[in-house]
């Protein structure tokens, strides 16, 4: 009996922590991998719930979240995914010329500035013509959101 | 210069301080507020104020009334916002649609009634229900459905009554108006038309978008450099008033000033309003026409990022982006991101 009432509330206390939406805790490798795999996986409902608006795209600051929706579903349809594979990126902390990955401007470094939390993370990963840079941070429920997307770099 | 100066001075002392708030009396859907540079949840109840945006969603609209006298419902999709100028007839509210669709009404409100502008004209408007359509493409619809309207746009000027309506291409004068006898307004096609349009050439019409651009930042210019001349002129002034205060000649001194520097004093803050209402209508510009664009370009060439009419595009939006960062860029602040 005492067993199945610590395996519930176990299971209910996870369930509380996995809910939780925070932008300011480090994402993890499993939750970058995670995160890679959602989006290869076409789900761009939940792209959407994970985009952290305003958020950036190259130098663009995406303010509306129709923009960040009309992007990730022409993703999908042009079929572009990122590779998936074990040693497929690197994951970096944010420092202070991060910036300059997206972009040197006044907008972008004032983004960083303004909307990006100091437990952001570069993600360096490969996908169709190049390398591409997923800024992410924060967590909600198993995936981390994503403040910027960035590449092919040249 | 010394036109400015006098046509500036003159609004200076014509009645201030006409701002006209928007109280948000329905809300349906999530719509967001843009206040200071942060974004919130919008509420009936809210007060909007010069400088704030109404933004919705696909699937939502929110309902704002000023004084119960006016009403002005944004629709779906749309992003509006209270903006302040200074013009020959004192300080006015200007409503501002970047994109989307918002309808207006307008009560007698103190007399007189606020402007109505998109990316590509202005509006002056007399006892007026009228419907705005603000095109991803940056151009506009505007339906009368009572009133007059005044329609401006690159220097030309177009006057619409009951029942009439008109087109402003981006960076064009007012096109020939029509009559809405008959025919169903329909922003969506309309929209699509436009934007359809743009896409079919993205590079003539990244260039397009450009110069309209170029609109602002060349308004932005003129001000910065009267605002400069207006400071040298009021440094030497000073200068002399100082020399009079050294000869022990007060009073003279203190005529001196009220003659020749406080005009000059007076007419810095209509200056910089102006600078500040052209450079947040080029953001405003750049962020949801020109980056919209961008978006649609990134998305549909991913998978080719090699084409050259994509190559072609992105080098012509760099190098109005350099322009912008070097024209518009001082004139704003961190809270306007």
């Amino acid at each position: 009996m005492n067993k199945m009432i610590i395996t519930s509330v176990s299971i209910l206390v996870l369930m509380f922590f996995a809910s939780c939406t925070t932008m300011k805790a480090v994402p993890n490798e499993r939750a970058v991998s995670r995160f890679i795999g959602l989006y290869n996986t076409g789900d761009t409902d939940r792209m959407i719930r994970m985009s952290s608006i305003p958020m950036l795209i190259d130098g663009e600051i995406v303010a509306r979240t129709s923009d960040a929706a009309f992007f990730w579903t022409r993703l999908r349809e042009a079929g572009f995914n990122f590779q998936d594979s074990e040693n497929s990126y690197t994951v970096e902390p944010v420092s202070r010329n991060s910036y300059i990955l997206f972009g040197d401007t006044m907008e972008v470094r004032t983004f960083f500035d303004k909307y990006v939390p100091e437990t952001a993370v570069i993600v360096r990963l490969e996908g169709p013509g190049g390398g591409y840079i997923l800024l992410l941070s924060g967590r909600k429920g198993l995936y981390p959101f994503i403040f910027g997307f960035t590449g092919p770099m040249s | 210069m010394k036109k400015i100066i006098i046509a500036l001075l003159g609004l200076t002392l014509a009645v201030s301080g006409f701002t006209q708030n928007a109280d948000l009396v329905y809300v349906d859907g999530w719509v967001d507020i843009r206040t200071g540079g942060e974004s919130f949840e919008a509420f009936p109840g809210d007060t909007l104020k010069p400088g704030d945006s109404v933004i919705t969603q696909t699937d939502s609209y929110a309902e704002l009334e000023q004084n119960n006298l006016s009403s002005i419902i944004v629709k779906p999709d749309s992003i509006f916002t209270i903006r302040e100028i200074e013009t020959d007839n004192g300080r006015e509210t200007v409503l501002s649609t970047t994109v989307g669709s918002v309808s207006f009404r307008f009560g007698k409100l103190f007399g007189r009634e606020p402007m109505v502008a998109t990316p590509s004209m202005t509006a002056g408007i007399r006892g007026t229900e009228l419907t705005v359509y603000a095109g991803e493409d940056g151009s506009t619809l505007i339906a009368v459905n009572s009133g007059l309207v005044t329609v401006k746009s690159q220097g030309e000027s177009v006057d619409l009554v009951e029942n009439e309506g008109v087109e402003v291409i981006s960076g064009e004068a007012p096109g020939e108006k029509f009559s809405l006898l008959g025919r169903e307004m329909d922003f969506s096609s309309w929209n699509e038309e436009r934007y359809g349009e743009l896409l079919a050439d993205p590079v003539t019409g990244i260039e397009r978008l450009g110069r309209q651009l170029d609109s602002f930042s060349g308004d932005i210019t003129e001000l910065a450099m009267a605002m400069k001349q207006n400071a040298e002129l009021e440094d030497t002034l000073k200068a002399k008033q100082e020399k009079l205060k050294a000869a022990g000649e007060e009073a003279k001194a203190q005529t001196f000033y009220k003659e020749n520097i406080e005009p000059l004093v007076l007419i810095e803050a209509p200056m910089y309003l102006n600078i500040r209402y052209h450079t947040l209508s080029a953001l405003s510009f750049r962020r949801y026409i020109m980056g919209k664009l961008y978006l649609e370009m990134k998305s549909f060439y991913i998978m080719d990022a090699d084409n050259p009419m994509y190559r072609d595009f992105l080098a012509a939006y760099s190098r109005i982006m350099g322009k912008f960062e070097i024209d518009i860029v001082p004139y704003m602040n961190p809270r306007d991101l």
